[in-house]
């Protein structure tokens, strides 16, 4: 069955009568407190098995996107809606202080379960350097973020101390290097989260004013689209606050800084193998590299220089001809194009 | 009185019609074909390494300005943001207006190129397609129209070849780097640029990517995505939309020895306003820049922000600066609506009045 057939055959009346009839369920059920926002996930889920078979990759990822975002939408909202996933509307400031106190889990490093239920959303940021550090290595991201635990990194630091011996020095020397580099990036990685869980809870706070104001002044937030766009909009505003201040682009930049060294310590020992087997070191290629360009600058400076002396060459024969007209012979002329100014063409 | 009036029946309404949105959006999505961006039609007029040089197509009936303006776009993202489709387009407004347009792509660069320097690019690469444009249009001096990084480029550029240049347009262009509210200029001031560039040689498009996004997470991340469901029954917006999203993720490589010096020199040592850069063994001094000058910046820049470009404002050596204000935002300027009705004509008419 071609793609066009599937999406075809009334798939889209299908469809359509599928969240109908789950919209009637979920009146029926809403009023028996049955969890709205688990159901709807759960026929969401449903309905993307079904559908995704036929969806192309790239189709793929954008509704992904779309149906995640739409989870974290209804998350947030069915915990302030009286739905069975929350304490409800009454209890508000006691949801928000759980969202304070989830933050501060994460903060302290034991950001699992319950507490990441609740902050997917906030792991947007997070989410974004991990892609960053997958793309940039061999290795997926949280292989880097595997390390020891604290208590155990004493330790660890302390066996990184022992000097070696014989042949083995400096391999194993490389090697030492490469685990204190790891260390210090999970340093920096923890440093960065806990920066971001301190985002996290003063966007709580900031979002409990608001929220107080709209009480004192008698405003509702009627939907749950609304409520996402004030989160979204009290998050972003913290969020920019924050990262202005010097100490986050001290946390930003040796967060880079670490990875950094981490690459540049796997390039110097991936550069040890090749030259072991005799093949071509990234650190040759790039002094190549400069060499190429080098000459091609110096070949494209040359290019013009000649061009310049040719116009002018042309210049003084015309010269010489106009003084000397036809008393004299033109003198014999090599192929020259009659440039005047020197302008390219195509310069390889 | 509670702030939250969501009724559970309102919620799974919400729900309902948030999945309608998604399975009727899927259709559109699947049928929405290639993305096409860049519309109007142009012709490559010189080619060099990975560059080329584009002249658009005027419209036949216009009696066209005589001297021919230049593009130059940043080396971040591609430059078809210039022309990204048939209502949202620079390039096109300017032909309206009577202007003959050329641009600078700069093509994708590889690890071949990671040597390429400012002075490559500056005293290399515009200066040839400056030339280019002399030579064809027979005019000794042309006019030029940097955008963002291509801005600086430009002033730049003319600092060493004011010769060249007749008038200058500096779009959206940080001129003094380090204003208090320069988010980015903050954050790369405490990379080691030098650590980044030998380890990486180019630096990857993923990086660039990773740093604008993190400006605005929440929205450029997360609500965007549910916004984009909004528009999913809207074949055009969602056309648009995926042509946006294209382009945001379009971001080529850095070479790295320019990556090096640009961060450095700019961003880090704030090189136009401490006159320090030097390109080539040059100075770059604005001073140097005696034609007139345009700087259009967008008040709500959150890339760019406007106290960065104003910061030209006495630092050039000419008589005739003028300054035009935008109220909207970085991408807002090329695209919006209001940006297609005012920002191209208001560029023409300034050109218009000192190329003759």
């Amino acid at each position: 069955m071609s793609n066009k057939e599937f999406w075809d055959a009334d798939w889209m009346a299908v469809q359509q009568k599928y969240w109908t009839e789950w919209l009637e369920l979920s009146r029926k059920s809403g009023a028996a407190g049955v969890n709205l926002k688990s159901a709807w996930e759960q026929a969401q889920d449903h309905w993307w098995q079904a559908v995704s078979p036929a969806v192309p990759k790239d189709t793929r990822v954008f509704m992904e996107k779309m149906m995640d975002q739409g989870k974290q939408l209804f998350r947030l909202a069915g915990m302030f809606s009286g739905d069975a996933s929350g304490p409800g509307p009454r209890d508000w400031q006691q949801t928000l202080r759980g969202l304070g106190e989830a933050f501060t889990t994460i903060g302290g490093g034991a950001g699992n379960g319950k507490a990441q239920h609740l902050l997917g959303f906030w792991k947007l940021p997070l989410e974004s350097w991990w892609h960053l550090v997958s793309t940039l290595s061999l290795l997926p991201a949280d292989t880097l973020g595997r390390l020891p635990s604290e208590g155990d990194q004493a330790d660890l630091v302390r066996l990184l101390s022992v000097p070696g011996l014989g042949y083995s020095r400096e391999r194993l020397a490389q090697q030492q290097k490469l685990a204190r580099l790891l260390l210090k990036y999970q340093q920096a990685q923890d440093e960065y989260t806990k920066f971001f869980s301190v985002i996290g809870l003063r966007s709580v706070e900031r979002m409990k004013r608001l929220l107080e104001q709209k009480q004192t002044t008698k405003e509702t937030i009627d939907s749950a689209r609304e409520f996402y766009d004030l989160w979204v909009a009290t998050c972003e505003e913290v969020y920019t606050e924050e990262v202005m201040t010097p100490e986050y682009a001290k946390i930003n930049g040796e967060l880079v800084n670490a990875l950094m060294a981490v690459r540049k310590q796997q390039g110097v020992m991936v550069d040890e193998n090749l030259a072991a087997l005799h093949m071509p070191t990234r650190i040759e290629i790039r002094t190549l590299q400069v060499r190429m360009q080098e000459n091609r600058r110096e070949n494209k400076r040359l290019k013009l220089e000649i061009r310049s002396l040719e116009a002018q060459l042309q210049g003084l024969r015309e010269e010489l001809q106009s003084v000397t007209g036809g008393r004299q012979k033109a003198m014999p002329r090599k192929n020259v194009s009659a440039r005047k100014t020197v302008l390219p063409s195509k310069l390889d | 009185m509670l702030p939250f009036n969501i009724k559970p029946e309102k919620l799974s309404l919400e729900m309902s019609d948030y999945s309608r949105k998604l399975g009727k959006g899927l259709e559109n999505l699947l049928g929405a074909g290639e993305i096409d961006t860049g519309v109007t039609p142009r012709e490559a007029v010189y080619r060099e390494d990975k560059l080329t040089l584009y002249r658009y197509q005027r419209p036949e009936d216009l009696e066209p300005c005589p001297v021919p303006l230049l593009i130059i776009y940043a080396l971040v993202n591609r430059p078809y943001m210039t022309d990204i489709q048939e209502d949202r387009s620079i390039v096109r407004n300017l032909l309206a207006a009577g202007q003959d347009v050329y641009l600078i792509d700069w093509g994708y660069p590889d690890g071949a190129d990671c040597s390429l320097t400012l002075d490559d690019y500056l005293n290399g690469y515009v200066d040839h397609c400056v030339d280019y444009v002399r030579k064809f249009s027979g005019q000794e001096r042309i006019n030029i129209l940097g955008i963002c990084q291509g801005g600086v480029f430009s002033l730049c550029y003319t600092s060493l070849h004011q010769d060249k240049v007749r008038n200058l347009v500096t779009m959206v262009t940080p001129v003094d780097f380090q204003t208090p509210d320069n988010i980015l200029s903050a954050w790369v001031r405490t990379i080691d640029v030098d650590l980044l560039v030998d380890t990486l040689g180019n630096v990857p498009g993923e990086i660039l990517n990773w740093t604008f996004l993190s400006l605005k997470p929440f929205s450029l991340t997360g609500q965007k995505y549910v916004n984009m469901v909004d528009i999913l029954e809207d074949k055009d917006k969602l056309k648009n939309f995926l042509r946006m999203e294209k382009w945001i993720f379009d971001s080529p490589d850095q070479a790295g020895e320019a990556f090096r010096q640009f961060a450095k020199e700019f961003f880090q040592k704030n090189g136009l306003i401490n006159d320090s850069v030097e390109i080539g063994g040059q100075p770059v001094s604005l001073k140097n820049i005696s034609c007139p000058v345009l700087n259009v910046f967008a008040e709500q820049d959150h890339l760019v922000p406007p106290d960065a470009s104003r910061a030209m404002r006495g630092l050039t050596g000419t008589r005739d600066y003028s300054e035009l204000s935008f109220p909207g935002g970085h991408i807002g300027i090329y695209v919006s609506g209001k940006a297609q009705k005012t920002i191209p004509p208001a560029i023409a008419d300034w050109l218009g009045k000192r190329s003759n």
